[in-house]
Parts: C-alpha cells; sequence; structure tokens
C-alpha cells in the first residue's frame, strides 16, 4: 500500500496547499491594502468579482449591511473554490488509484472459483487498502483547510459542511469498472462462504465449487485469507461508511438466496416447529455474519429482525400456505407446522391468500372422479381437525370446504361412506368421533352464542361470511358437519337403515352385541326417536333367534336338512322394502320352509309367517374332482346352480323355465357363475359347469373373486336394484303417473309416504325402497318434481 | 360338480292374521304397534273381540275404561267382550 499511497498522498498534498496558500495572500494582501484593488491578480474571475464587490463596498464604510453581504459571498466563492479542488483531488487521485488496482491485474478464469476467491481475497484487500490509504491522506489535508478556515467564521460554517467520507464514496463509485458489480457480489458471497464454513452452514453452491477446485488441504487456507480480507474490506467500508454505496445491495441478495434456500430447507418439515429453528438458524448463521459485514450499529439490529420477523417468517409463511393440502393429508402429525402457520398469519390478506391457494389445491388434488368418496371424506374429516387448529374462528374452514362439501352432495355414495364408516368395524376417525360422546349434544340444537361471549371476545375476522349461521362455523363437531352438508338426518337415518339391514341379514350368525352398541351410540347422535326403526330391526334379530330355537325343536324329523337353515322373522314395516321376485328353491328347503311356517304358527297362533325367497344368504361349497370352492351368495344364486347337479349343460330358455324369471335376470344371475369361472357358456346360450378347479384356468381369479363375492353378499337387495335398472324404461313412465296423480292430489309428500301409497294402488309394480327413491331423485335432477325438507313436489 | 349347502340363513316376515291392516282406533298398522308402544309384535299384541272387531290391545282397553265408551266396540256398537 505504502508507495503507491504515499505516491497520492503527496500529489494531493502538493496541489491543495498550493491553493490554499493562494486564497491565504489574496485575503491578506486584500485586508492589508484595501485601496488597491487593481493589483490583485486573480486567477478566477468569480473569486475576483467577489473579491471586487467586498472591497467596493469597504469603500462606503457606512453601509454595514452591503459590507456583510459582500463579506458572505466571499466566504462562499472561496469555500466553493477550496471545496472544488478537494473533489478534483479526489478524482484525480483517489478513483484512479483504486481502479487501477482492480483493472491492471489480469482476472482468472471465471470457471475455476478457487482462483476467483483467491484473486478477490488479493485484490480486493489491496483496493480497498489503497481507498483507505487516498481517503485518510485526504481527510488529513482537508483537516488543515478546516483549521485555516477557522480564520473567517462564514468560510468555516460554509467548508464544515463537506464530508471527505461522502465525497470520497461519491466520486470514487461514481464510474465503477463494468465488472465491478461482479465481483463484490462474488465477494460477499465469499465472505458469507467464509464465515458458514466453520459453522457447517453452507447453503450455497460456492462450497462446492470451491471444493472441486481446491485441493481439500489448501480449502482452510483459503478460508483464512478470505476471512482476512472480508475483515479488512468491511472495516473500510464502516468507517469510510461504504456499506450502502458498495455493499447493502449484494447483501441483500446474499440473504434472500439464503433464506431461499433455508425456506426449501424446511420444506415438508411438518413434524417439528420450523418457525422457532428459523428464529435460531438466524442467530447463529446471519446474524453475526451481518454483524461482520455491517459492523454493530442500529440499522443492523433492524436488518436481523427484520428478517426474523418478516422475512424469513413471510417466507415460511408462504412456503407452509402452498403446502397446507399435504399438512392436512398428515394431520395430527403436522400439527407442529399448523402452530408455526398459525402464528405466521398476521396480515388479513395473507388469510385471503391461504383460502385462495388451499380451495384450489383441493379442488386440484380432491374433488375429481378419480378421488374416492372415503378419501375425500378423510381429507374433508382432517381438514376440519387441521382449520380449526389454524383458525378457531372457523371462518377459514367454511370457506376452503364450501366447494368439497358442495361436491359431496353430489356424489351418490357419500352418505353411504359417511354411515359406514359410522358403524364399520375397522378403526375410522369418525367411528371414534361417534364414541366421542361430548359433542353429541350441540348435533340437534343450535348452540346458543351468547354463552361463549362473555369473556373471551373474539370478533369474526373481516373475510366471514356473515349470512352463514354461526352456529356451523364454530361446531367443531365433525359428525354435525358432515350430516350438515345434506341440511337433515332424515337421509342418514334412512341409509343407516339400508345399511343395517344389509348388516343384519349378510351375517349369518345372530350375533348383535356390536351392532347394539353402535345403536346405543347413535341414539345419543340423532335421538331415540329416529332410531327406532332400527331398535326394531334388532330386537327382530334377537327374537328370531329365540323363536327359531323353539320352532327347530318343533320341527318333524320328516322334512330335516343335512344343513342348518336358521330363519330371521323380520316385523315388515320398519325393515326397508325388499324387491320380492320368484325364486323357485330346492324342494327340501320349500318343505323345510312350509313346515317351519306352521311350526311357528302353533308357537304364535295369531301371527302368520310370509317368506321372502329371495332374501338371505347361503354358504354353498362346490365339490369338483379336485377339491372345492366356497361361497356365500343369494339364495337364488344358490338355487341356480344347484340345478347343474341336476342337469348339465343348460340352454337359456331352459333356465328361464326352470327358474320360473325373466331372461334378464337369469342372464345377470349366470354372469356372476361365469365371473366365478364356475360356468361356461358355449356355445352361445348353452352353459356348463366346469369339471375341474383346474379348468377354471389361473389369471385374474384372485381380482374377480374379490369384487364378485361382494356383489353377490350385496344381491340381498342390491340385485334388486340393479334390476330395477334394467327395467327402468317401463318402470319410470308408470311410476312417474302414479307419483304426479299423487301429488297432484296431495300437493307434497315424504318419499316413504308415496312408497307406501304405490303399494295400495299397483301392488303389481316391482319396486323396492332404493330403486323408487333413485326414480324420485332422478325425476327431481330432470325438474319434474321439487324437493324440500324431506317432501316432493310437483314443479309447476 | 356337488353342490353342498353348509349353511343356510332364510329370511321372513310376519303378519297378524287380520283382514284390516290398520287398527279402527289409533289409525295405526297393525303390524306396527299403537300409539303408546315402541316396539310391534308381543309387546304390543292384538285382541279379537267376540264381534270380530280388532284392535290393539292397549287400544281397546283404553277405549273400554273411558268413561264415554260405555265398554261398547267403537266399530260395531256391541258390547265388548273378549
Amino acid at each position: 500500500m505504502s508507495a503507491l499511497a504515499a505516491s497520492i498522498a503527496a500529489q494531493a498534498a502538493s496541489r491543495l496547499p498550493a491553493v490554499l496558500e493562494h486564497c491565504r495572500s489574496i485575503v491578506a494582501s486584500a485586508s492589508s491594502s484595501p485601496s488597491s484593488p487593481s493589483t490583485l491578480v486573480l486567477e478566477q474571475q468569480r473569486l475576483g468579482a467577489a473579491i471586487q464587490a467586498y472591497f467596493g463596498c469597504a469603500d462606503a464604510a457606512d453601509d454595514r449591511q452591503r459590507r456583510a453581504s459582500a463579506e458572505a459571498v466571499l466566504a462562499g466563492t472561496l469555500a466553493d473554490l477550496i471545496l472544488s479542488e478537494c473533489r478534483e483531488s479526489l478524482r484525480a487521485q483517489a478513483a484512479p488509484a483504486f481502479w487501477a488496482v482492480l483493472a491492471n491485474t489480469p482476472q482468472p478464469d471465471q470457471s475455476n472459483s478457487g482462483a476467483i476467491a483467491t484473486w478477490l481475497a488479493k485484490n480486493m484487500q489491496a483496493a480497498f487498502a489503497v481507498l483507505e490509504a487516498s481517503i485518510a491522506a485526504h481527510e488529513t489535508l482537508f483537516e488543515a483547510v478546516l483549521d485555516f478556515a477557522q480564520s473567517i467564521p462564514s468560510l468555516s460554517a460554509a467548508i464544515r459542511a463537506f464530508n471527505v467520507n461522502t465525497e470520497a464514496g461519491a466520486i470514487v463509485f461514481a464510474r465503477p469498472l463494468p465488472e465491478f458489480a461482479a465481483m463484490v457480489e462474488q465477494f460477499v458471497t465469499l465472505s458469507y462462504w467464509a464465515h458458514a464454513v466453520v459453522h457447517d452452514d453452507v447453503p450455497n453452491d460456492w462450497h462446492k465449487r470451491i471444493c472441486d477446485d481446491v485441493p481439500e488441504e489448501a480449502i482452510e487456507a483459503l478460508q483464512q485469507a478470505v476471512g482476512a480480507a472480508t475483515a479488512a474490506v468491511f472495516s473500510v467500508c464502516q468507517r469510510r461508511k461504504l456499506q450502502h454505496r458498495v455493499l447493502m445491495p449484494f447483501v441483500l441478495s446474499q440473504l434472500d438466496i439464503l433464506v431461499k434456500a433455508q425456506t426449501e430447507a424446511m420444506a415438508n418439515l411438518f413434524a417439528d416447529s420450523c418457525h422457532e429453528a428459523a428464529g435460531q438458524w438466524i442467530d447463529t448463521y446471519p446474524a453475526p455474519w451481518l454483524r461482520h459485514v455491517l459492523g454493530e450499529s442500529d440499522e443492523c439490529d433492524q436488518l436481523i429482525s427484520y428478517l426474523k420477523t418478516q422475512w424469513l417468517s413471510q417466507s415460511l409463511a408462504a412456503l407452509r400456505t402452498t403446502e397446507l393440502f399435504d399438512i392436512i393429508v398428515d394431520y395430527p402429525e403436522s400439527a407442529n407446522a399448523l402452530s408455526d402457520l398459525r402464528a405466521l398469519l398476521i396480515h388479513p390478506q395473507q388469510r385471503a391468500a391461504l383460502v385462495q391457494t388451499l380451495r384450489a389445491s383441493f379442488e386440484r388434488r380432491l374433488l375429481h372422479p378419480g378421488a374416492n368418496t372415503p378419501d375425500i371424506l378423510t381429507q374433508y374429516i382432517s381438514a376440519i381437525r387441521a382449520l380449526r387448529q389454524l383458525d378457531e374462528s372457523g371462518v377459514i374452514l367454511e370457506q376452503v370446504c364450501a366447494p368439497v362439501r358442495e361436491y359431496l352432495f353430489g356424489r351418490e355414495d357419500t352418505i353411504r361412506c359417511i354411515v359406514s364408516s359410522l358403524v364399520d368395524d375397522a378403526e375410522s376417525d369418525l367411528r371414534d368421533e361417534l364414541a366421542n360422546t361430548n359433542a353429541s349434544a350441540n348435533a340437534d340444537s343450535d348452540v346458543s352464542d351468547t354463552e361463549d361471549a362473555t369473556d373471551s371476545w373474539n370478533p369474526v375476522p373481516l373475510n366471514a361470511d356473515l349470512t352463514q349461521p354461526s352456529s356451523l362455523r364454530k361446531t367443531s363437531d365433525i359428525i354435525s358437519l358432515l350430516i350438515s352438508i345434506y341440511g337433515s338426518k332424515e337421509r342418514f337415518v334412512d341409509e343407516y337403515r339400508a345399511l343395517l339391514s344389509d348388516r343384519l341379514i349378510s351375517t349369518l350368525s345372530y350375533d348383535i352385541d356390536k351392532e347394539l352398541r353402535n345403536l346405543e351410540l347413535l341414539k345419543l347422535r340423532f335421538g331415540e326417536a329416529n332410531m327406532l326403526f332400527s331398535e326394531v330391526m334388532l330386537r327382530d334379530i334377537t327374537e328370531s333367534k329365540r323363536n327359531n330355537t323353539s320352532v327347530q325343536e318343533r320341527m318333524p324329523e320328516s322334512v330335516k336338512l343335512d344343513f342348518p337353515l336358521n330363519v330371521i322373522i323380520l316385523s315388515r314395516l320398519y325393515w326397508p322394502n325388499f324387491k320380492t321376485e320368484p325364486t323357485p328353491l330346492p324342494k327340501p328347503v320349500e318343505d323345510f320352509m312350509k313346515a317351519y311356517e306352521a311350526a311357528f304358527e302353533i308357537l304364535k297362533p295369531t301371527r302368520a309367517l310370509h317368506w321372502k325367497h329371495s332374501v338371505g344368504i347361503v354358504t354353498i361349497s362346490l365339490d369338483f374332482e379336485d377339491g372345492e370352492l366356497e361361497f356365500s351368495v343369494a339364495p337364488a344364486m344358490a338355487s341356480l346352480i344347484m340345478l347343474f347337479e341336476r342337469d348339465d349343460p343348460w340352454t337359456l330358455g331352459e333356465l328361464v323355465e326352470a327358474t320360473e324369471s325373466s331372461t334378464a335376470v337369469v342372464r345377470k344371475r349366470l354372469a356372476f357363475w361365469i365371473a366365478q369361472r364356475v360356468v361356461i357358456e358355449s356355445p352361445a346360450d348353452t352353459f356348463s359347469v366346469i369339471s375341474k378347479i383346474a379348468d377354471q384356468g389361473v389369471p385374474l381369479q384372485g381380482i374377480d373373486a374379490d369384487s364378485d363375492e361382494e356383489d353377490a353378499l350385496h344381491n340381498i337387495d342390491g340385485e334388486a336394484g340393479e334390476e330395477a335398472e334394467g327395467d327402468e324404461e317401463l318402470d319410470v313412465t308408470q311410476c312417474f303417473m302414479f307419483v304426479s296423480m299423487m301429488l297432484t292430489n296431495l300437493g307434497s309428500l315424504p318419499a316413504d309416504r308415496m312408497l307406501t301409497m304405490m303399494g295400495m294402488y299397483a301392488p303389481t309394480m316391482p319396486i323396492d325402497d332404493r330403486s323408487f327413491r333413485r326414480f324420485l331423485s332422478n325425476m327431481v335432477a330432470d325438474g319434474k318434481l321439487a324437493t324440500s325438507g324431506g317432501e316432493y313436489q310437483l314443479v309447476k | 360338480m356337488k353342490v353342498r349347502v353348509k349353511n343356510w340363513s332364510a329370511v321372513a316376515v310376519w303378519r297378524w292374521k287380520v283382514d284390516d291392516d290398520t287398527c279402527g282406533i289409533c289409525r295405526m298398522a297393525f303390524d306396527g304397534c299403537c300409539t303408546d308402544c315402541r316396539l310391534p309384535g308381543d309387546e304390543c299384541p292384538l285382541v279379537w273381540g267376540q264381534c270380530k272387531h280388532c284392535f290393539h290391545m292397549h287400544c281397546i282397553l283404553k277405549w273400554v275404561h273411558s268413561p264415554n265408551a260405555n265398554q261398547l266396540c267403537p266399530m260395531c256398537r256391541q258390547e265388548w267382550k273378549f
């Protein structure tokens, strides 16, 4: 530094004092001989004019005012002259000296990070050392000028405003080298690298690049060199107040890179509280670095606190907002991420953005035909819980989930899914919720607004939709929320009835303990009156068990079967309507049933039994030459396959005759056995049974069997429903005629009532509860009927 | 192939052996129960009077014990006898 700096200092020193000397002599001579202004030789006319004016009015000694103003002009002009000399000196010496250091050493290849680092460390340090030296030299000079100016008060005031540091910064960096910005940027990045590599926190790719270019043993030395260079450069910048001019933009962009990297590193980490960790990270890494770069100052503290409370926080909040869908999927494991987000949501517009983003991701990821209804429900339930934690006012939940609720309302199997997850054996969220009886009280009644209004008043956020009742927003009861999708409990109750009926009939035992427990829970939820039918249904099962035992004891030996045939006797008004269809059963079974009927009437003389032949479940085993296959199927299926025992093959016509059913029905039943690969159709309309299991052919068996097994079980009334679809054309016209007549006469009616009346007026029409309801909803969809409060009416 | 039945669950419904569908007093279905009962069947039995009219037992008992009924069958106004 020394030689160059010394020469600059010498040059500056040589020029400025000359000027000052000159001025001093002008002033001295002017004041010593006021009467001879003509002897003055002026270098600059302006100064000359000022001096002339000054001395001109000095003649008129009595005019004090004029004299004073002329003195001020003179001082100002003198100050201008001195300051412009100073600036000129900085421009002519300090700036070129500084830039020469950087410009004269050839830069290394940009691809070699190690070389760049070394080069920057060396030359930046040198350049700033030169700068420091020349500013220091000018400072010394300027102090001399100030000393001189002390003698003229108005001159001293004008000069005092001059700040060497500011002027030097402005002049030196007014015309930087084109590559200077890139150099500083790299230098700042390097400084963070040197700072962070010590702490093993190296988010930028410099580390990797440097490690690629520099042998491992040299890294430490390089780090130390860079550390020393940055310390030197930053201290120059701090001393000469150059941080803003030189460093700040690059410090900020470096921070931006760090914040982005840190945010990225926190992506998908829902299990831990990242908000706190982020604060710690700032304290550990960027904060000391910032103090190192900017020095201990208020500004630096402000920047650190801004980084903590705004910059990284908002970046994290934005990240969590976009990840919210996944956070909900992971809930409750992601509870920490939610409390982070909760703490970070401070601006109203963040909430609005969150609602928008989450709605969009629900629509994109969930509300499409590819998603299973149970999955949508699970996510919805999870969302209810998670968003409650995020915002207990329930406004976010309400706004985000409105489309979900609408979509669920439109899905046909939603109710069935909700109800079955309420009562299924498998552990499910809803089941736990049902068992959680605390919440059940408000399923019915509106929560009164007054009771929680007293001690902690928490106003509803601005973006709340005030047209909605607040009770729904506040309730945290998931089942109530699900039920409210449909507006009333009736559809749930009906669906539960259908489901319970399926379950009771398809269980081969009379064991209903579990159903009883469910019933008790549901009673709490839906009220005893709504659950009466299922109480009767369950009692039917227990009664049947008792009656069955006594009836079986009274059965004559002659009709005894070689397998157990147990009977469930139902109270018909309390069960869903079963569609009965002619189902001829094997002779021994028919005989047994007749005898059973007689025995029952002995037991209950005033009552009669009516068989539902097509309903029930039969476990059969098909014995082949090489093994056996077991199936649980509807009685009609069993009877059909039994025909093949007697005769093989059958034509379609023969089967239709033997089963007294329609071609379509026989085909449908055969389709089950064909799918099971027990029956083969070959040639067309001729059916035969395989003789060996080996003939089944292995592939697809596993997949098909599962789903079809289910079909066979649900056949209890599922089949009836499906067949109704087959004959729908006929039904719809007829049915609508009846329905429209009823509604014309009676205004509006609930579905049950209409079905009962249909049973009276059109007993021949094969219609059951479910297909009738489907028919009604189709009519509503077609705009022929309108529904409100569970009652239907004609659209006028 | 041989079919072996292992288990057969059959389903039947019961009905009272009565011509009418509904009770003349409470207008509820016979196969359901009277307005005071919750469970049909044995818990809410039917009774036949000597006049052959049939009611829910609870309904007719209430009826014949009411002061204005004079122990008459509500359908045929004959004296009610079990």
